[in-house]
């Protein structure tokens, strides 16, 4: 059989079209075959399977340079994903990465488009079950993608929906603080920091782009990020909380728990964890958190189960 | 929604196997009915710089951008991903690659100074992919620029007509102490305030130790890093030897941009200067030119800077001569 000879086919990237809105470079990684149900050679290589995929996860991206430090994390981890039966897309936004359009073209609606047309790309992949129901779709949100999730819910309305968090921001307004930080420290470093952020944000209000760490941010942009938040939805089924820390055995902290609490008295079933690892996102060198992907694992392939995990540490 | 300006390039991927691991590179190629080529009149028509172009061959060299440091083909704040659209606007190919282990594609993690196997699969591929491309200019930034000349003195890649050079990385444990003594410390002992500082007791001890520390590695001998084995197929020598051999040897013009805020730039003139028989003479070597951005920090994170280089770049690679 060829199979047995033709080496399977791993990620493949593309260019979406979105019309005038140029092209974004996409990831698209095939489900595999489940390691359970496939030996173990062809497990170490990913065969891709001819049964329906697990689920769909799309990946929302971290902010500006966040996402270079966290690519190799992504990929590493969309293969596991893909490997374990899941199929899995990556998407870079309008102004990011290989997609169409400067940094300062960008703006939160159209990065919120952006995410609907990617998951309406990967949703018209997926077949109903023999239930009729499609199997679950997975938002995998790093950092402020989180923020990016909500923007999905209404064009997924007929099938479940699971969260899968890496270190979410809940308000935009706390990565759109750090951002100008940087901006700060070259200034300080240049002798000119006195006032910085104010006279950031008087630009914005004029309504001009400012250029920090060599991304130009424009106000459509900087407004939507500031308003934005991650809240508590009934919409959702399962969500996957999970944390970085360094240390063995760290635990969530409180507005992580506080969060976990308000998703649970929404009625969602929530597993929460903090593996240990270094933040890779924010890390000069390019660094890897494997127990992370572990984690991320255990909570997509959960049964049942999913939420009656206790809220612990991951020390795998 | 807005629509996008219409590009002057076109981007695509291209699939490229490596030992049996794909990299995953990005194509900018110039858009023939956008690109008129600097000879056309800015008054012709559309279409007859669209005839111009589609009568003018395909461009026959094009860039190989070699993401180096922390970095996958995308770059710091973009630049790789504008660099690349640029000089396609401007009539030039540049393709460029995750090498191994780095951002989407396959394989182990693995450093600058082993990927000799990347380079030569991405010109492989690309060259599958346009037969008609028969040279590149190796672009490098930092390690990638110690790659690059790496490549050229390992290989000796007839294909390789130019060497674009940003901020090249020749970083050992002394270089860097010599550095910052240099272009720090000594600025620093150099300022008033430092001394009224000093004098009042309100410079720490620390900072004192560190200093010391510092001229004390600097001065260690650069001899203890290396080794001196002779040139060959299995060069062991520290990479920065073999770079500078790779720079004496290539044939091509050679293109060096240096930052001025950029202590990896102020490192590779120390060593040019003060690296020895190795180093001695390479500024001034035929066909190297070296162009200055005094402000510029290591990654050129403005979009001033950026076009700066974008500009050098393209003026540069028009200028490389052709094969004979």
């Amino acid at each position: 059989m060829a199979a047995a000879t033709t080496p399977p086919p791993s990620s493949t990237p593309f260019f979406l079209d979105d019309g005038v809105g140029g092209q974004r470079l996409c990831v698209h990684y095939p489900a595999g075959v489940p390691a359970a149900s496939a030996t173990s050679a062809a497990a170490s290589t990913a065969a891709v399977s001819t049964a329906p995929p697990r689920g769909q996860i799309l990946l929302l991206p971290p902010f500006a340079e966040e996402m270079n430090k966290s690519r190799r994390m992504t990929a590493l981890a969309a293969r596991a994903f893909a490997a374990a039966g899941f199929e899995v897309l990556t998407m870079d936004l309008l102004g990011c990465g290989d997609s169409s359009g400067d940094f300062g073209d960008a703006s939160w609606a159209r990065w919120q488009d952006d995410v609907r047309l990617a998951a309406d790309w990967l949703d018209a992949r997926a077949l109903p079950g023999p239930d009729g129901v499609k199997a679950p779709f997975w938002l995998w949100g790093l950092r402020a993608g989180a923020l990016l999730a909500p923007a999905a819910f209404e064009t997924l309305n007929d099938r479940p929906l699971h969260l899968l968090l890496w270190q979410p921001m809940t308000a935009g307004k706390l990565q759109l603080q750090q951002f100008m930080r940087l901006r700060v420290a070259a200034d300080l470093i240049g002798g000119q920091a006195k006032g910085a952020v104010q006279a950031m944000r008087d630009q914005l209000a004029r309504g001009e782009a400012v250029e920090i760490a060599g991304y130009l941010l424009a106000p459509a942009l900087a407004e939507g990020l500031e308003s934005a938040q991650l809240k508590p939805s009934a919409r959702v089924r399962r969500v996957a909380w999970l944390e970085l820390s360094p240390r063995e055995d760290a635990t969530l902290t409180p507005a992580a728990s506080m969060a976990v609490d308000a998703w649970t008295a929404q009625g969602v079933d929530v597993r929460a964890a903090v593996s240990q690892g270094p933040s890779f996102w924010a890390a000069t060198e390019i660094e890897e958190a494997p127990r992370l992907i572990e984690a991320s694992l255990a909570a997509l392939t959960a049964g049942a189960d999913f939420a009656t995990r206790p809220v612990e540490a991951v020390t795998a | 929604m807005n629509a996008m300006p219409t590009p002057a390039h076109r981007d695509s991927v291209l699939r490229i196997d490596c030992d049996g691991q794909a990299l995953v590179g990005l194509l900018s190629e110039p858009v023939a009915a956008a690109y008129a080529g600097p000879s056309a009149s800015a008054s012709a028509s559309a279409s007859a710089a669209a005839a111009d172009v589609m009568a003018r061959p395909a461009p026959d060299t094009g860039v190989l951008l070699i993401v180096g440091g922390p970095q996958y083909r995308v770059g710091s704040h973009r630049q790789f991903t504008l660099l690349g659209r640029a000089l396609a606007g401007a009539g030039v190919p540049c393709l460029r690659l995750d090498y191994r282990g780095m951002g989407d594609a396959q394989g182990d993690q693995r450093d600058f100074e082993q990927v000799d196997a990347d380079i030569a699969a991405a010109i492989d591929a690309w060259q599958r992919e346009h037969p008609s491309l028969k040279r590149v200019v190796l672009w490098g930034l930092c390690d990638a620029a110690s790659a690059a000349l790496l490549y050229v003195h390992r290989r000796r890649d007839p294909r390789v007509a130019g060497l674009c050079l940003a901020n090249p990385w020749v970083r050992t444990a002394t270089s860097l102490a010599r550095a910052q003594v240099k272009h720090y410390y000594l600025d620093r002992l150099r300022q008033p305030a430092f001394w009224r500082k000093l004098l009042s007791g309100r410079v720490g001890l620390g900072a004192v130790r560190e200093l010391l520390g510092k001229l004390a590695t600097s001065r260690a001998s650069a001899a203890s890093e290396h080794s001196s084995r002779p040139a060959g197929p299995a060069d062991t020598r520290h990479y920065t030897e073999q770079m500078a051999d790779g720079l004496r040897a290539f044939g091509g013009p050679v293109l060096l941009i240096l930052s001025g805020d950029d202590v990896c730039a102020n490192e590779f003139l120390d060593r040019c200067r003060d690296g020895g028989p190795a180093w001695q003479g390479l500024l001034n070597r035929p066909g190297l030119r070296r162009e200055d951005l005094p402000d510029a920090d290591h990654t050129f994170s403005t979009a001033a800077w950026r076009a700066h280089v974008e500009r050098l770049t393209a003026a540069f690679v028009r200028g490389v001569p052709a094969a004979t």
